[in-house]
């Protein structure tokens, strides 16, 4: 046993984050550590990284109690997170980075380039990592990113690594490629206590799991003979339904149709179609144009050439405006970024993309705004406290929820949804699911971007599959299986 | 099911966490009042407000342009720009006091638009686009003045500046306009809405349909607006502007009442409330120090500390 975190307690503001919570960490063992957001997930690892300090509870190492009081001195001891958001320097090289506030020093003055690239490439190669040591971090894809991380977390000699969904923002031959060094690592008697929302991937690399829910330990054992369904039923504590509602099947008229769109070198050449009370989805690996596709017909971006028809008439979408006013909703992949105003309330984002609605002459009519919020709170069934709280207070499918609020209240007739349920817990999945389905039987149409394809596979009507910024081909529902769509996403 | 509404025991406390400054100027005026004889008169109290009415009038202004995450250096030749305008109005086609604001207006929102469409179209940045219009409108107005002062010619103007109306200095009223109807566009308007989302993340503003360069062009045409309407107030105050010395350091004066009122410089964040009690409390330091004679010199140093003082405070409360 490397690690025992004994009967940890920590509340914030009055809320029990984490009750009596008990972990253990073997060496050399891959754990699994899953629960729906806000389960106490994070909290329970940031008392790991020395982040938070509990309320109660005692922790030990190697059978040795400590205090972890900040993050350097659980990174002293021998403990590293490998967060989502990857916290590296874009312009610095891959060994600079590696030895960033750890640099060799000759003379005690000038940075030991020579060291610390001869010492990147050795660490590297013990992994048989391909990586140039001196190759700066923006000429490296996600998944390269995450690898220098992760021999950032090597080079300090850590025994224990907390991986936060690693897999998260990898395609699927990335992941493969970290599930292979995390097998390594296994055998070189590194811990990992590895955080996921995609439970189909715990089973081939994980040992043991560790199920949290509401702030408790629901049960730590081993993975053998523990289903996806049950994992997730343990996760949300209730029967899980069928994740997957039973897809449209009446198509109306033809809603959009896209010819020859280009704007090279993101995309070229693509013809696509949405009909009324149809989903489609788009399938591909990262940097195959799908997002960037959509950006453009939303106007964020200008084409080089194509055509977009709506509704039987071409149009013409200078900028976001001209496509919300159309009917167009633009679910974007980052919440944070460009989805939502973090400090501002559910109110004001919801009813931000058609303020028209709620106001008269230029002002905004209280009344009616609360009324239409309040309708869209209770039709989606979001949990939000209070109306004027920001909606950084939110958990992530409820923020998502927001976002869908929004297009709902600017009349949207096509819903593109660009990562759906990315960050999302199993829960809300389903409700996000349902709802992609309510729109298109309500006469809407829906296009679904993910990197996940079991969600494509369980929503689509049709599937559209890039490649490189091409449309490699379109595969209907009832032909489209996993080895198909990948076999086009890679371009084989 | 229980219906979320707008929760009003935490909006109380809300209020006074978003307007920290706004009860520390009243701490403030009660630590005056107590300390000074004569700080709590009537004349006295009044002299605050009028002192405060020309930097008030120009950081309602730029208050609109920080919202949006940018900066407003013009404001000072602005006010220079239009008070010679609004002055020659006066003598060469005998404006009177409605005129000048008309003209004061107008002139700074045509500055203000010009500052706001470099800034868009020209993709410069707001500090360098308004760094540069500082120095070309102040110049300019320098060099076809010669550098010198303009005079004015009416007597109402005097009334604006140094009259009373109810036992109120005269040059009180359009500043405690200006600043409600501030308040009502910012927290009552679809505009107002804008401003927030625009300066709070502009990308996920824009991607939701915003006009992102309107709303950026009009922020800097009402900036433009405030210095135009301060310029009335000046020229009313002074009855001339001198094109080499009026205005100087306005723009920081404004910024500094902005940024001490609880305003981010990232934009988003920010209150009319704060931003009158930011210029009111700069106002009563210079008043108070009078009284207790303090040196003008000293008095520069102090308000520098207190803006670090109470930016400071602001940032430990954040991060907590």
């Amino acid at each position: 046993m490397i690690l025992e975190m004994k009967g940890i307690t920590k509340t914030f503001y009055g809320v029990k984050a984490l009750q009596d919570v008990s972990f253990e960490l073997r060496k050399g063992e891959v754990h699994a550590l899953v629960g729906e957001n806000g389960a106490g997930k994070s909290t329970l690892m940031k008392v790991l990284a020395g982040i938070h300090v509990p309320d109660k509870g005692a922790i030990e190492l190697k059978g040795k109690a400590v205090h972890i009081g900040s993050p350097h001195l659980s990174q002293k001891l021998g403990i590293s997170i490998i967060h989502q958001e990857l916290n590296l320097v874009p312009h610095m090289s891959v060994a600079e980075n590696i030895f960033l506030g750890r640099e060799q020093k000759v003379a005690g003055l000038f940075s030991n380039f020579k060291g610390m690239i001869g010492q990147t490439k050795q660490l590297l190669d013990q992994f048989g990592l391909k990586l140039n040591p001196s190759e700066p971090i923006y000429n490296l894809s996600i998944g390269e990113r995450q690898i220098v991380e992760i021999a950032k977390a090597l080079s300090m000699k850590s025994e224990i690594m907390i991986m936060d969904e690693p897999t998260a923002v990898l395609e699927e031959s990335e992941a493969n490629q970290l599930f292979t060094l995390i097998r390594r690592f296994k055998e070189q008697g590194v811990s990992i206590i590895y955080i996921s929302h995609r439970l189909h991937e715990l089973k081939g690399i994980c040992d043991r799991i560790t199920v949290l829910r509401d702030g408790q330990n629901v049960t730590t054992r081993s993975l053998e003979g523990l289903a996806e369904r049950d994992i997730a039923n343990l996760m949300v504590g209730r029967e899980l339904k069928e994740m997957y509602p039973a897809r449209p099947e009446r198509f109306g008229d033809e809603l959009l149709k896209v010819e020859g769109l280009t704007l090279a070198p993101h995309f070229e050449d693509i013809h696509f179609h949405v009909k009324r009370g149809e989903i489609i989805g788009f399938a591909g690996l990262i940097g195959a144009g799908r997002t960037e596709l959509m950006r453009t017909l939303f106007g964020d971006w200008k084409a080089q050439s194509g055509t977009v028809v709506w509704k039987g008439e071409p149009i013409r979408i200078r900028n976001p405006l001209d496509a919300v006013k159309l009917g167009f909703g633009f679910a974007t992949e980052d919440r944070k970024g460009s989805g939502l105003l973090m400090e501002m309330n559910v109110a004001q984002n919801m009813t931000l993309s058609n303020p028209a609605k709620v106001s008269r002459w230029n002002l905004i009519r209280r009344k009616s705004e609360i009324k239409v919020v309040r309708d869209k709170i209770q039709e989606l069934n979001i949990k939000a406290k209070a109306l004027n709280g920001p909606v950084k207070n939110l958990s992530g499918g409820n923020q998502q929820k927001v976002v869908i609020a929004k297009w709902l209240v600017s009349d949207s007739e096509l819903f593109i949804m660009d990562e759906p349920t990315r960050g999302i817990d199993v829960g809300a999945r389903s409700e996000i699911y349902n709802l992609i389905v309510r729109f298109a039987t309500e006469g809407k149409a829906v296009i679904v971007i993910s990197s996940e394809l079991p969600e494509l596979l369980g929503l689509c009507n049709r599937i559209y599959v890039m490649h490189r910024g091409r449309l490699k081909g379109e595969i209907h529902e009832s032909d489209a299986n996993e080895q198909n769509i990948m076999a086009m996403a890679t371009g084989l | 099911m229980q219906q979320p509404t707008f929760v009003t025991t935490e909006r109380y406390q809300r209020w006074f966490s978003r307007n920290k400054i706004f009860v520390t100027l009243i701490i403030l005026v009660f630590l005056a009042s107590i300390t000074s004889d004569y700080f709590w008169t009537w004349n006295n109290i009044m002299n605050v407000f009028r002192q405060a009415s020309v930097i008030g009038m120009i950081a309602l202004g730029v208050h609109f342009v920080v919202l949006i995450g940018k900066l407003d250096l013009s404001v000072g030749s602005i006010l220079v720009f239009s008070g010679a305008i609004i002055l020659w109005g006066q003598n060469l086609f005998n404006f009177d006091i409605p005129g000048s604001f008309l003209l004061g207006a107008i002139s700074g929102i045509l500055l203000g638009s010009l500052n706001g469409i470099i800034v868009t179209y020209g993709r410069v940045p707001s500090f360098i686009t308004t760094l540069g219009t500082m120095f070309i409108y102040r110049y300019f107005m320098m060099w076809v003045a010669d550098a010198g002062a303009i005079s004015g010619s009416r007597i109402s103007h005097t009334f604006l500046g140094h009259g009373y109306w109810l036992g109120i200095p005269v040059v009180v009223f359009p500043l405690i306009l200006a600043a409600i109807s501030a308040h009502f566009l910012l927290s009552r308007t679809l505009f107002g809405r804008y401003i927030y989302a625009v300066g709070q993340n502009p990308r996920a503003a824009y991607s939701s349909g915003a006009n992102i360069r309107m709303v950026t062009v009009i922020a800097f045409a009402l900036s433009g607006m405030a210095a135009g309407l301060g310029a009335v107030l000046e020229t009313a105050r002074l009855n001339s502007i001198s094109t080499a010395n009026s205005g100087v350091y306005y723009e920081l004066d404004a910024i500094a009442a902005v940024v001490l009122g609880g305003a981010s410089l990232r934009g988003g964040k920010g209150t009319i409330l704060g931003t009158v009690s930011g210029v009111l409390m700069f106002s009563i330091l210079n008043n108070y120090m009078n009284l207790q004679n303090v040196s003008t010199y000293l008095q520069g140093v102090l308000k520098g500390l207190l803006i670090f003082l109470v930016l400071y405070r602001q940032n430990r409360l954040r991060e907590e």
